[in-house]
């Protein structure tokens, strides 16, 4: 390169420049104002919002629930005493189920709130997606779900001698099919009614359930297994793909 | 360069006396990047307080990593871009003189600032960060978005383009 020509360029183009204080004094102000504006309305991921959504809302679905396995667990030693025993053997089916069912139930009325009120305040807080918000909702009632299953699995084992697969699926089943019952009714309408629909839903799976115990008993039979599982992992399956169409539809609802 | 990455650190610590110093320390710069981008020097004035102000505002999100000056002519860059574009609409023309961008008038000077001028805009612009701004040329890549021996290639063009001119 011309050293010279270089020089020549740098001399003629690096010329000084005077500038107003005024103008400096100003951009300063108007940058620390925006800074301070921009800094207060930061963005949070997601796990941080997982987080922030426990002492919000997780705290007093986990409170519900644990109140109510308090109960159950109170139930479940007066019904395993030995004068009980017997009886409770027989009926273990329809106990399980019972349980399933009311944990499904506790953790409607905050997610029948969530989806009809949309949550927008909370959107508009906390710059989150409304996807992002109903799924942080369904991480927090599943997680209070998976703990008051476990805790009811372990205090059947401890009590009643019975196969441990069996207890799982007498279990899970009956809640899979209550979640997919109640998140089908949740997507087809936004009435204000809705949790009642999905408590009621949840009632009739019971009755269902205690009506198909008493006519096919055969059905709980260790035999039976293969058929709990293949319906317990088709009712999985379907579960995801209805919370998948909640999701979906919720973004798109809020879209309009 | 250790100074001013302290000076960004601060400011992300919340110091905001640091802000100020930040400012002080790039605004003759991009005022007179401004300066060459924009029609006048009211325009040049406004384009690099909207400098700041975008950079105030995305703060934030920058992750230093010793580029902060290429970044902050990239942000001067855009505005600028910006100003043309609002103005092209507003029919102005772009062949303005240096007396009317706002630069003392140098008689021995001028020749080459109009050699300059008349250059391809992508060769001008580097001829401009490299001997109006004295950017490295690692620094001008940044800004441009483009391979350095892209601007290797381009500043040597322009040179010879000048040198030729001046024959």
């Amino acid at each position: 390169m011309n050293k010279k020509l270089c020089l020549d360029l740098k001399k003629a183009l690096n010329v000084p420049v005077v500038y107003h204080g005024e103008q400096l004094e100003k951009a300063i102000s108007l940058a620390n104002s925006e800074y301070e504006k921009h800094r207060s309305r930061e963005r949070i991921g997601y796990v941080e919002f997982l987080f922030q959504q426990i002492p919000f809302m997780g705290r007093r679905i986990w409170i519900f629930q644990g109140s109510i396995l308090i109960l159950m667990w109170l139930l479940l030693t007066t019904i395993f005493q030995e004068d009980f025993k017997y009886i409770a053997a027989r009926h273990l089916p329809d106990l399980l189920c019972l349980f399933a069912i009311f944990i499904t139930m506790t953790g409607l009325p905050f997610l029948c709130r969530s989806y009809r009120y949309k949550m927008q305040e909370v959107e508009t807080a906390s710059f989150m997606s409304m996807s992002g918000l109903l799924s942080a909702r369904l991480i927090v009632i599943g997680l209070g779900d998976g703990i008051f299953l476990l805790a009811v699995s372990l205090v059947t084992f401890s009590k009643v001698s019975i196969s441990t697969a069996l207890v799982i699926f007498y279990l899970l089943l009956p809640f899979l099919v209550s979640c997919c019952g109640c998140i089908f009714i949740l997507r087809s309408s936004r009435s204000r009614y809705n949790v009642f629909a999905c408590e009621f839903f949840c009632l009739l799976i019971l009755s269902l359930q205690f009506l198909f115990h008493t006519s096919v008993p055969q059905a709980y039979h260790r035999a039976a297994l293969t058929g709990w599982v293949v319906l317990s992992v088709f009712f999985a399956a379907v579960l995801a793909f209805q919370i998948y169409k909640l999701i979906v539809k919720f973004n798109r609802i809020c879209v309009c | 360069m250790i100074y001013k990455g302290r000076v960004l650190q601060k400011i992300k610590d919340e110091d905001m006396a640091y802000m100020d110093k930040l400012i002080t320390l790039y605004y003759l710069d991009i005022f007179r990047y401004c300066l060459w981008h924009t029609p006048n020097r009211q325009t040049a004035e406004d384009a690099a307080q909207e400098t700041f102000l975008k950079m105030a505002r995305y703060f934030k999100k920058y992750v230093h990593n010793g580029k902060f000056r290429a970044y902050i002519y990239k942000v001067a860059s855009n505005v600028c871009i910006d100003i043309w574009r609002k103005k092209k609409t507003e029919s102005l023309t772009e062949d303005l003189s240096y007396r009317e961008q706002g630069f003392e008038k140098v008689e021995a000077d001028l020749d080459l600032k109009d050699l300059v001028q008349k250059l391809p805009e992508k060769h001008r612009e580097i001829v401009l960060l490299r001997f109006a701004q004295d950017l490295s040329l690692r620094e001008i890549a940044e800004i441009e978005n483009i391979p350095l021996r892209t601007v290797q290639s381009r500043l040597r063009s322009a040179l010879k383009q000048i040198e030729k001119n001046i024959k």
